[in-house]
C-alpha cells in the first residue's frame, strides 16, 4: 500500500480514498483493445461460443461508432486515448463467498472502504470488484434458500447461461452507444441477480466496484432479473486511486422488472477526479411493476450517465432521482431518461446539481411518450445551486410527445447559494462555511432522504468533504 | 448576382459571390445538426418554383409612421448618403456563408427594406409591411436590415399571405438595436395551406436595448422560426411571445436562443400551440448566461395543448448557466390534452364542444394575444383562431 503521490493530490485535490495498493496482479492484459485479447479473455473465462461471438460484434461496432455529438465536454471525451488502457486486470484467481480466503492486500483495501463491516452491520448481500474480477460476493443464507440468485456476472453466466442468454445485451444492444459497445466487447465483473417470483429481499444487497490499477479500464456488466411481485434494492458505490493520468470506468446496467415487481438500484459514485465515468443503464417495467434509479454522483472526471426505464406495459412506473455534485475542473453530465411505451404509465424525474468553483453539472433527460400511450402522466423537476462565479450549469430535456391524453410537465431552476439564507444562518452564529454546508445539505434532503440511513451520512458526509474551503 | 446588379459596389458583389459559393458548397441541413433535429428539409428544393417578375407586390410597405427612415434595401445598397451604414451592417450578423437557406436568401434577395429610426425618435405609429403571395405560386427571399438609432423607438408589423398552392419563403431579418433604443415586431402569419416559410431574426442588443417580439402562426405547411437574441448590452431586455394554432399536418418549429453577454440583461419566452389534427410543434430554445451577465435572469416558457390524438409536441428548452451571479433563471415545457374539466364546466353551461374548445383555447393563448399592441389587431387574431378551431379536425 503507498500513499498518494503530493503532486498528484495537489492536482486532483484531497481524496480519502485515493491510496492504492502495489501487488502485482495474476494477470494484467498489454494496453490496447485487440480482437486477440477479447478471444484471450473470452478463453481464460472459458466462455460459451455465443458470447465471445457478441463479444467480437461489439468490438466491430465500437470501431464504428464515434463519441455522440451532443456530448458536453467533446474535447474531454475525445481526449481518452483507447490504446492506453488495460482492458484487463485480474487480481486474483479467486471469486470466494468467503471473506478469509480473499487476497491480504485486497482484503485490506476493502477493510479500509469499510466494506465488510457493513456488510456484517446492514446488508443482504455483499460483493466486491477490483479492477476486472469479482473477488468476493456473500448473501444471506434464508435468502440463497428461497432461491435469491447474488453472482458476479461470469459466475451468472457459468451456472445461469440459459437465463443470461436470453436477457443479456436485450435491455441494452451494443450498437445503442460507442461505450455500450465497447462495454459489451470487453465486460468482465458485474453483478448478476436473480429474484424469485413473491420473494421480497428487505435489506439492500451492495455491490462494491474499486479501480486499483493505473490507466485501467474497468468494464463490469450487471444484469439483474426481479421476477413477478418481487422486490429488491441494490446499491453500488465505487472508488478509484488517484493517479496523475486517466482510467476508464464504463458499465452496462440491464434491469428487467416483471409484472408487479419493484427493483430499487442505488449508486453512489466517488470516483477519484481521474476516472471517466460513461455508464449506460436501462431498466425495462412491466405490468404494474416500479423501478426507481437513485443517483449519485460525486466524484470523477466527467460523468455521463442517465439512468433509463422503459415503460413496456400498462400501470408500470419509473422514477429516477439524480444528484450531482460537480467540484472544480469535474463535469457531471448526469439526468435520465424516461420512455413511455404503455398507456396508463406514470413517471417522476427529480434532479439536484450543486456546482462547486469551476465545475459544471448538467441535467440531460429524455421524456418520451409514444403515440398510444395514453393516460400517462410525468413530471421532471431539475434544480441546480451555484456556488461560485466560476461554477456553471446546464439543462437539456428534451420532451418528445406523440399522445394526446398525457399530462406532462417540466420545471427548472438555477439559482445562487442565497445570501439572505447564509446572512439568516450566520446571524444565528454559525461561521460561513458551515452555514453554506447547512444551505446545500438542505438542497439535496429530498434525495439524500431516499437513501439507506448509512448511505444517506455518507453521501452528507462526501458532500460536507466536497464544501471543505468552498467560502472565502 | 442579380442582373441589375451589374454595376454594384464591390462589397456587395463579393457578399453576392460568397453566398453563391456557399449555395455551391453546402447542402440543406439533416436531422444530425440540433436545429433542425425534428423538422426534415432534405428533399426541399429551394429554386424549384418560380421567382416573380418583380416582387414590389409581393413585400410592400402599407402603412409607415412619419418621418420614419425607410428605404429599397437594394436602392439604399447603391445610395452613396446610406452604402456606407448598409455595408458596415448587412451580412454582419447573418454571414452569407453561414448555412444553406441564409445562403440562398444572400444569394438572391431582390426586395427587403433599409429601416433606420433616427436618434430620439419615437414613432408611435407602426411600420407595416405586407407579404402577399396571394396570386402566384412563387418563392420570395425578403431581407430586412434594422438599425434603430439609440433613443428610438419603433413597432414593425409583418402581415403575411399566400394562395393554396406551392409557395415558399426564406426570409432574413438583421436587427441592430443601440442603446437606450425600443423595437417591437409582430408576425402575423396567415399562409395558404401549402406555403413553406423559414424565418431567421437576428438581433444584436446594446446597452438597455429592448425588443419586443411577437408572432402569430395560423397557416402554412411547414413552418420555421428562429430567433437569435444577443443581448450584448448591459441592462438589454427581450421578450419573445408566440402562438401558433396547428391543424391538418401542419409543422411548427419555433427556436429561439438568448445569448446574454451583457450585465443585467433580461429575456423572457413564451410560447404557446394548440395543436388539431395531425399537426406538430417544436421548440427548442437555449438561453445562455455567460460569465460576464452577472445580475442576468431569464424565463423560458413552452406550452403545448393536444387538441386531437395524432398532434404532437417536442419541446426542449435548454439553459446553460456560466455563472453564479443570476438573479434567477428558469424554465418550463408542458404538454397535455385540454382540460377534461373545463370542458365539462363550459358544456355544462350549454357551450356546445366546439365553442368550449374555443373558449379554453382562446383563454390558454390570450397572454400573447393580448400582449399585441393593436387591439383592433387582436381582434382580428382572435376570430382567425376562432375560425380555425370551428373547423379544425378532432377526433
Amino acid at each position: 500500500m503507498t500513499t498518494v503521490d503530493p503532486n498528484v493530490r495537489d492536482t486532483v485535490g484531497e481524496y480519502k480514498w485515493g491510496f492504492h495498493d502495489t501487488e502485482k496482479p495474476l494477470f494484467m492484459a498489454e494496453k490496447g483493445l485487440t480482437e486477440g485479447l477479447i478471444r484471450e479473455m473470452s478463453a481464460m473465462k472459458e466462455e460459451p461460443e455465443w458470447m465471445l461471438e457478441l463479444r467480437l460484434e461489439a468490438l466491430e461496432t465500437f470501431y464504428k461508432l464515434e463519441n455522440p455529438k451532443w456530448a458536453g465536454s467533446p474535447e474531454v471525451l475525445d481526449a481518452i486515448d483507447f490504446d492506453n488502457i488495460h482492458y484487463y486486470v485480474k487480481a486474483t484467481d479467486t471469486d470466494s463467498t468467503n471473506w478469509e480466503d480473499v487476497p491480504e492486500y485486497i482484503k485490506d483495501t476493502f477493510d479500509k472502504l469499510g466494506i465488510p463491516e457493513a456488510e456484517r452491520q446492514f446488508l443482504a448481500g455483499a460483493g466486491a470488484q477490483y479492477d476486472s474480477e469479482v473477488v468476493y460476493h456473500n448473501i444471506r443464507e434464508d435468502l440463497e434458500a428461497q432461491g435469491v440468485q447474488f453472482l458476479g456476472m461470469d459466475q451468472g453466466l457459468r451456472e445461469h447461461e440459459d437465463l443470461v442468454r436470453e436477457h443479456f445485451s436485450t435491455v441494452i444492444p451494443s450498437g445503442d452507444n460507442k461505450y455500450a459497445a465497447l462495454n459489451t466487447a470487453v465486460w468482465s465483473g458485474g453483478s448478476f441477480i436473480y429474484v424469485p417470483p413473491g420473494v421480497h429481499v428487505e435489506v439492500p444487497l451492495q455491490a462494491y466496484f474499486r479501480i486499483n490499477t493505473e490507466n485501467m479500464g474497468q468494464f463490469e456488466r450487471t444484469l439483474i432479473i426481479a421476477d413477478e411481485g418481487s422486490y429488491i434494492h441494490y446499491v453500488e458505490g465505487c472508488t478509484a486511486p488517484t493517479y496523475s493520468s486517466s482510467s476508464l470506468h464504463s458499465a452496462v446496467v440491464e434491469i428487467i422488472v416483471k409484472k408487479n415487481a419493484r427493483v430499487r438500484y442505488t449508486t453512489i459514485q466517488n470516483w477519484s477526479n481521474n476516472v471517466y465515468n460513461l455508464v449506460t443503464k436501462r431498466a425495462y417495467a412491466y405490468e404494474n411493476a416500479v423501478m426507481e434509479w437513485v443517483d449519485g454522483n460525486i466524484g470523477s472526471k466527467l460523468t455521463m450517465k442517465y439512468p433509463s426505464v422503459y415503460l413496456m406495459e400498462p400501470g408500470a412506473h419509473g422514477e429516477i432521482l439524480s444528484l450531482a455534485f460537480a467540484g472544480d475542473q469535474q463535469h457531471q453530465d448526469a439526468g435520465g431518461k424516461v420512455v413511455h411505451v404503455a398507456p396508463d404509465t406514470t413517471s417522476a424525474i427529480v434532479s439536484k446539481s450543486v456546482s462547486r468553483g469551476s465545475g459544471r453539472s448538467s441535467y440531460r433527460g429524455l421524456l418520451k411518450v409514444y403515440e398510444g400511450a395514453a393516460n400517462s402522466s410525468s413530471t421532471v423537476r431539475c434544480d441546480a445551486l451555484l456556488l461560485d462565479e466560476l461554477s456553471r450549469s446546464d439543462t437539456y430535456p428534451t420532451m418528445e410527445v406523440d399522445e394526446e391524453r398525457v399530462n406532462i410537465g417540466h420545471e427548472a431552476s438555477v439559482s445562487r447559494l442565497g445570501e439572505d439564507q447564509l446572512f439568516y444562518l450566520m446571524s444565528r452564529g454559525i461561521d460561513e462555511e458551515s452555514a453554506a454546508k447547512m444551505v446545500v445539505n438542505g438542497f439535496v434532503e429530498p434525495i439524500v432522504k431516499e437513501l439507506p440511513m448509512e448511505y444517506a451520512i455518507e453521501l452528507n458526509r462526501l458532500i460536507e468533504l466536497q464544501m471543505e474551503g468552498s467560502v472565502g | 448576382m442579380t442582373a441589375a446588379e451589374s454595376n454594384a459596389p464591390t462589397w456587395l458583389a463579393e457578399y453576392r459571390a460568397l453566398a453563391q459559393r456557399t449555395l455551391d458548397e453546402k447542402s440543406l441541413p439533416d436531422s444530425s445538426d440540433r436545429p433542425w433535429k425534428y423538422t426534415d428539409v432534405t428533399s426541399l428544393d429551394v429554386f424549384e418554383l418560380a421567382r416573380l417578375e418583380t416582387e414590389d407586390q409581393a413585400i410592400q410597405i402599407t402603412s409607415s409612421p412619419d418621418n420614419l427612415v425607410v428605404r429599397d434595401l437594394i436602392d439604399s445598397a447603391y445610395d452613396p448618403e446610406l452604402q456606407d451604414k448598409i455595408e458596415s451592417n448587412l451580412g454582419h450578423l447573418i454571414p452569407a456563408n453561414e448555412d444553406y437557406l441564409l445562403a440562398a436568401n444572400s444569394a438572391e434577395w431582390k426586395s427587403g427594406f433599409f429601416i433606420n429610426p433616427q436618434s430620439d425618435t419615437q414613432h408611435t405609429k407602426p411600420l407595416v409591411i405586407d407579404i402577399d403571395l396571394s396570386k402566384q405560386s412563387a418563392t420570395i427571399f425578403p431581407r430586412i436590415l434594422v438599425v434603430a438609432e439609440s433613443n428610438s423607438e419603433l413597432d414593425i408589423v409583418i402581415n403575411s399571405a399566400s394562395i393554396e398552392e406551392e409557395a415558399l419563403i426564406i426570409a432574413a431579418l438583421e436587427l441592430k438595436v443601440k442603446n437606450n433604443a425600443r423595437l417591437g415586431i409582430t408576425f402575423v402569419n396567415n399562409w395558404g395551406l401549402d406555403t413553406k416559410e423559414f424565418t431567421t431574426l437576428r438581433a444584436d442588443l446594446a446597452d438597455n436595448a429592448a425588443l419586443n417580439i411577437s408572432t402569430i402562426c395560423i397557416g402554412g405547411s411547414l413552418i420555421k422560426h428562429r430567433y437569435d437574441i444577443h443581448l450584448n448590452g448591459k441592462g438589454a431586455d427581450s421578450r419573445v411571445k408566440g402562438v401558433a394554432v396547428g391543424d391538418k399536418a401542419q409543422h411548427f418549429d419555433f427556436m429561439t436562443v438568448q445569448e446574454h453577454n451583457g450585465p443585467n440583461s433580461s429575456s423572457d419566452v413564451e410560447i404557446k400551440t394548440a395543436l388539431a389534427g395531425e399537426s406538430r410543434a417544436v421548440y427548442y430554445g437555449i438561453t445562455r448566461v455567460t460569465e460576464e451577465a452577472k445580475g442576468s435572469q431569464a424565463n423560458q416558457e413552452n406550452r403545448n395543448m393536444l387538441l386531437a390524438s395524432k398532434a404532437k409536441a417536442d419541446s426542449d428548452p435548454v439553459l446553460e448557466i456560466l455563472t453564479n451571479d443570476v438573479s434567477r433563471c428558469g424554465h418550463g415545457a408542458t404538454v397535455g390534452p385540454v382540460d377534461a374539466e373545463g370542458m365539462f364546466y363550459l358544456m355544462s353551461r350549454g357551450l356546445d364542444k366546439r365553442a368550449a374548445l374555443r373558449t379554453l383555447v382562446g383563454g390558454f393563448i390570450s397572454p400573447i394575444v393580448d400582449h399585441l399592441k393593436d387591439s383592433d389587431m387582436a381582434d382580428e387574431v382572435r376570430a382567425i383562431v376562432n375560425n380555425k378551431l370551428q373547423n379544425a379536425s378532432l377526433d
